[in-house]
């Protein structure tokens, strides 16, 4: 087996393909929906709201190692729910003309970050549950898994940026 | 401490909006012009010092006539010349020398400022960010003895190593550059990096495409 950050890097550079691919005025709406997904998450997680969670789940004889693999699987299910909706389904378009490649490439990439990020942060969160993954890992992974997006930014900044978009995009 | 992050934002907030006005293409060849510069200073110093006195030694010596003694195979005289001028840089006032490099690669940018023309952008403004930190990072060590002055830059400066602290012996190059970039006074930078330039990025693009969209319409 290779090392498990090749796959999560490859899926970021799947993603800022796919963003060439379909523009940034469509991939603009995915990063929104991530956005707002991984707010829901953190907001759940970090507050009393994932306290209450925890006591009930605790009260119910679950161990601390099961309740964090339910959080993260959780965490996990929805972001992979949220973006299949948002590129199958009904997406959040934003105005604009024109195609420009590079800003489609950054918008995608953006997006790959946020998602294959994230899945990284909570399956590592969870210590790695349904898949074989062992240490001892690389440099870059122990680099990288620092500046993941729920690692690095609270449930502030997720509602925050989206609800900004948001409002820049529906002001004249 | 407080003086240090005063000088580090306006020196950012200048260089951005002066990077969003003149454009990506101005902003991103003055940030390798000024990082070029900040390499030599931060791994060359010596040299720096020893170059610039020696282009002074070499112009005071023309113009004090030692030329003219080494032409008339006078040696002795053209020596007893270059015995009297004086080194302007010495170990106590190598810093000096080492802001000017860093001033004159500031000078260059400016200059192909007024020289270079390009449309106002956001990318502009994020090089301009990054230009107004590494500016910030290469002068403050320069005129303070403050430790706390020296801003980490990731890849060009090296961490210093807290004794007792645990960093792994990487054995390869990349494995160092991990390590390196693993250190969480670095993270910590990477972490506002990543957060200002998502912001910037998502927000100017909704912005200008809502913008874009309206005159179209209009």
């Amino acid at each position: 087996m290779g090392p498990v950050e090749v796959v999560f890097l490859v899926v970021i550079a799947i993603f800022g393909a796919i963003g060439v691919v379909r523009g940034w005025q469509r991939e603009l709406g995915v990063t929104t929906m991530l956005l707002l997904a991984l707010f829901v998450v953190e907001f759940v997680l970090t507050t009393p709201v994932g306290a209450r969670v925890e006591s009930f789940l605790s009260d119910a004889n679950v161990t601390d190692a099961q309740i964090i693999a339910l959080q993260s699987m959780a965490a996990v299910g929805l972001l992979l729910l949220v973006t299949f909706i948002s590129y199958q389904g009904l997406g959040l378009v934003y105005p604009g003309s024109g195609k420009n490649n590079f800003l489609s490439l950054m918008i995608g990439l953006v997006n790959g970050y946020l998602f294959a990020g994230s899945i990284w942060y909570y399956l590592a969160r969870a210590n790695w549950p349904l898949v074989n993954v062992v240490p001892d890992f690389s440099s870059f992974y122990k680099f990288f898994v620092q500046i993941l997006p729920p690692e690095i930014f609270g449930w502030q900044f997720f509602i925050l940026l989206a609800v900004g978009m948001l409002i820049i995009r529906v002001i004249r | 401490m407080f003086a240090a992050i005063l000088l580090l934002a306006t020196t950012m907030a200048i260089f951005g909006v002066l990077s969003y006005l003149k454009g990506a293409k101005w902003a991103f060849i003055s940030l390798l012009i000024l990082t070029v510069a900040f390499v030599l200073v931060e791994y060359r110093p010596d040299t720096i010092v020893s170059t610039i006195n020696g282009l002074y030694l070499g112009v005071m010596l023309t113009l004090k006539g030692g030329l003219g003694a080494l032409a008339s195979g006078d040696l002795e005289e053209a020596k007893a010349t270059l015995e009297n001028i004086k080194r302007p840089f010495t170990d106590q006032n190598q810093n000096l020398a080492l802001l000017l490099v860093i001033l004159g690669a500031v000078l260059v940018g400016l200059i192909l400022a007024a020289w270079m023309k390009s449309k106002p952008g956001v990318f502009g403004m994020i090089w301009g960010l990054a230009y107004g930190y590494l500016l910030s990072a290469a002068v403050l060590p320069l005129i303070s003895s403050n430790p706390a002055a020296t801003l980490p830059v990731p890849l060009l400066r090296p961490v210093e190593r807290v004794p007792g602290a645990a960093v792994a012996q990487a054995s390869n190059t990349f494995d160092q550059i991990f390590t390196r970039l693993a250190q969480p006074q670095t993270v910590q930078i990477l972490a506002i990096m990543i957060g200002a330039f998502i912001v910037l990025l998502l927000l100017f693009t909704v912005r200008s495409g809502v913008k874009g969209g309206a005159k179209k319409k209009g």
